[in-house]
C-alpha cells in the first residue's frame, strides 16, 4: 500500500513538472506565411503553417529556400523568420496587466524581431 | 547549424536600437491618447484572431504610429511584403518609420528599394528627400545654431535694494528711492552654436561643443547691460557596466565636461569662471533618470581679488515620466563650499529643485522649476557682520514649436533673495518673450 502511495505521488509530480516544461499554451499567432513554413511539435510531428495558425512555446518553426513567416505574440512583438532558417520560441512570458516578461529563443538563420510591450533589456 | 551565439549577437544590436525606439505621440492630450490606446488594444485582439484583415492591419497601423509605437506600424507593413515583396508604397512607409527611429542603415535599404519600382516623380521625390537626410544624419559632425530675439520686462531693472535701512556698524542708513528697485524693460539677444561628434565608436561615444553669446540691453538703466560668453566642451562615455555595485544603473554614461564663462556688464568684464565637472549618469531600477555630478568652479571676479576662489561641489538629481502621460518631473540637490582669498567670503552652500514639465494642446511645451539656496558664510563681513543668504527662484515657461525652424518662448521668473546684510536683498519679477530660429546654414 505504501509503496503505490509512493508511486502515486511521484508520478503527480513528474506530471506536474512535465506539464509545466512543455506548455501547449498558446503565446502567438502566425500573422503572415508564404509558403513552405512548417511547424515541428513536440511529438516530432511536421505541419505545414498558415496565417491565423496558433503558435505554441517549444515547437520549431521552419522555413525552406523560399519560405518566410512572421509571428505575432501576444505582447504584440512581430518576429519575422527569413527562407532557410528555424526559430524555438523556448519561453515567453507576458504579464499583460504590467507588460512586464521576458523571451527566449533558440534560432538560425535570419530573423527580426519588432515592437512589442516587453522591455527591450527582457528579449534574447 | 545552432547558433544561440548568433542569435545573442543579433538580437543585442535589435536591442540596442529597440531601447531608443519609441517616439512621440502624435497626440499630446492625455485623454485623447488614453482612447488611442484603448482603441489599439481592442483592435490588436480583433488582429489576433484575424492577422491578415487589411482593415484591420491599416486600422493598427494608423494607431501605433498616432501613439508614438512605430514598431507596432513597422511589424504590418513588414508583414504585407510578406505577401508581396513589390509594394513601393509599403517599402517607403517603412523607410519613414525606420528613419524616425534613427535606424538608418534599414530606413536606407527600404527607402533605395523603393526605386527599384518605377515609383510616381512624387514618391521618388519623397524617397530623394529622406535619402539625402539619412547623408545628413550620419555625418560624424553635426550642427546647429540658433538665434534668439526677445525682450524682457523686469520689477528691478537697476538691481534696487529690497530694504528700507542698511546697517553699517552702528550706523542705520536710509535707502533712498533711486536705489531700490525700479522697474525696467529689455532687449534680448542670443545665439548659440552646439556640435555634436560622433566618435564611431562601437558604444556611442561623442563629444559635444557649445558655444553661446547672450546679451540683455535695457532701455534705461543701460549700467546694468550684461553680456555673457559661454564655451564648452563634454565627452560621453557610454560604458558597458556600472561602475558602483550597490545600486543597479542602466545605460551609464560618465561625461567629463569643461565650462568657460565670461560676463561683461556696461561693457567691462566682471567675472571669468572656469569650471570643471565629472558626470555619471543612467536609468536606476524605478524607471528614473539620474545625474551624479562632482564639479570645481575657478572663479575669477575683475573688481577685487579677495571674492576670487573657487566652488567645490556635488550634486545629485533624479527625473521620472509620471504615469501614464508625458509629464516629466524631478528634482535635484546640490552641497557646495565657497574657498577665496578673503576668509569672509568663505561660504557653504545647499540648494534643492523641483522641475515639472509636460506637452499641453496645439503643440505647446509648459515646464517650470522651483528652487531654494541656503549660503552661510564662514566669517562675518567687515562692518556689516554675519552673512546668511536664502533665494527661492520661481520659473514658468511655455515653448511653441512652429514648424521645423521657428519657435515661440514665454518665460516668467519669480525671484527673491534675503540676506542677513540688507544691502544684498533682491527681488525681482521678470517676464520675456522670444523668437528662435535654427535652421542657420
Amino acid at each position: 500500500m505504501k509503496a503505490i502511495h509512493k508511486f502515486s505521488f511521484l508520478f503527480l509530480v513528474v506530471s506536474f513538472f512535465t506539464n509545466n516544461a512543455f506548455s501547449q499554451e498558446q503565446i502567438g499567432v502566425a500573422s503572415a506565411v508564404n509558403k513552405n513554413t512548417t511547424d515541428l511539435t513536440l511529438e516530432q510531428e511536421r505541419k505545414l503553417i498558415d496565417a491565423g495558425y496558433e503558435i505554441i512555446q517549444n515547437h520549431t518553426i521552419e522555413t525552406d529556400g523560399i519560405g518566410r513567416a512572421q509571428m505575432l505574440l501576444l505582447d504584440g512583438t512581430a518576429f519575422s523568420v527569413g527562407p532557410n532558417s528555424s526559430v524555438v520560441l523556448d519561453k515567453f512570458i507576458y504579464n499583460p496587466e504590467t507588460a512586464e516578461g521576458s523571451l527566449e529563443v533558440t534560432a538560425r538563420g535570419i530573423l527580426r524581431i519588432v515592437g512589442g510591450k516587453l522591455p527591450k533589456n527582457n528579449l534574447p | 547549424m545552432k547558433l544561440r551565439t548568433f542569435i545573442a549577437l543579433y538580437c543585442t544590436f535589435l536591442c540596442m536600437y529597440s531601447s531608443a525606439q519609441n517616439v512621440q505621440p502624435a497626440i499630446s492630450d492625455p485623454d485623447e491618447m488614453a482612447a488611442a490606446e484603448q482603441q489599439k488594444e481592442e483592435v490588436f485582439k480583433q488582429l489576433f484572431k484575424d492577422p491578415t484583415n487589411l482593415s484591420l492591419l491599416f486600422q493598427y497601423a494608423n494607431l501605433s504610429i498616432l501613439v508614438g509605437d512605430l514598431e507596432g506600424a513597422i511589424g504590418v507593413f513588414e508583414q504585407m511584403l510578406i505577401y508581396d515583396s513589390e509594394l513601393p508604397r509599403i517599402r517607403l512607409e517603412l523607410g519613414v518609420l525606420y528613419f524616425r527611429l534613427g535606424a538608418f542603415a534599414l530606413a536606407n535599404n527600404y527607402l533605395k528599394s523603393v526605386k527599384e519600382f518605377n515609383p510616381p516623380p512624387e514618391v521618388e521625390a519623397r524617397v530623394d528627400q529622406f535619402l539625402e537626410a539619412i547623408v545628413s544624419a550620419e555625418e560624424p559632425i553635426q550642427w546647429q545654431q540658433n538665434l534668439s530675439v526677445g525682450f524682457k520686462r523686469t520689477t528691478n531693472g537697476n538691481s534696487g535694494i529690497n530694504a528700507d535701512f542698511i546697517e553699517i556698524g552702528d550706523f542705520l542708513l536710509e535707502v533712498d528711492d533711486e536705489s531700490k528697485r525700479l522697474s525696467d524693460r529689455s532687449s534680448l539677444y542670443n545665439y548659440s552654436l552646439s556640435i555634436d561628434q560622433d566618435l564611431n565608436h562601437p558604444r556611442g561615444d561623442n563629444v559635444q561643443y557649445f558655444f553661446s553669446y547672450g546679451a540683455d540691453r535695457f532701455d534705461t538703466f543701460s549700467q546694468f547691460d550684461i553680456q555673457s560668453n559661454v564655451l564648452s566642451v563634454r565627452r560621453n562615455f557610454n560604458l558597458d557596466e556600472n561602475f558602483f555595485s550597490f545600486f543597479n544603473l542602466e545605460d551609464p554614461v560618465f561625461s567629463p565636461n569643461i565650462n568657460l564663462l565670461r560676463v561683461i556688464l556696461n561693457r567691462e568684464e566682471i567675472l571669468r569662471s572656469g569650471r570643471i565637472s565629472l558626470d555619471y549618469s543612467g536609468q536606476l531600477d524605478d524607471g528614473s533618470s539620474m545625474l551624479f555630478s562632482y564639479y570645481r568652479d575657478e572663479k575669477i571676479f575683475k573688481s577685487g581679488r579677495q571674492k576670487n576662489g573657487r566652488i567645490n561641489g556635488i550634486s545629485f538629481g533624479q527625473s521620472y515620466v509620471w504615469p501614464g502621460s508625458q509629464a516629466l518631473y524631478g528634482y535635484k540637490i546640490m552641497l557646495e563650499n565657497y574657498r577665496a582669498n578673503a576668509g569672509y567670503e568663505f561660504y557653504e552652500n545647499y540648494g534643492i529643485e523641483f522641475s515639472y514639465s509636460q506637452p499641453l494642446l496645439e503643440n505647446w511645451q509648459f515646464s517650470s522649476k522651483y528652487s531654494y539656496q541656503d549660503k552661510s558664510h564662514d566669517e562675518d563681513y567687515p562692518l556689516f557682520g554675519a552673512r546668511h543668504d536664502q533665494g527661492e527662484t520661481l520659473r514658468f515657461n511655455l515653448l511653441k514649436p512652429m514648424g521645423a525652424c521657428w519657435s515661440l518662448n514665454f518665460g516668467l521668473i519669480f525671484n527673491d533673495s534675503r540676506s542677513t546684510i540688507n544691502i544684498y536683498k533682491r527681488r525681482a519679477n521678470n517676464f520675456s518673450a522670444q523668437v528662435n530660429y535654427q535652421c542657420i546654414k
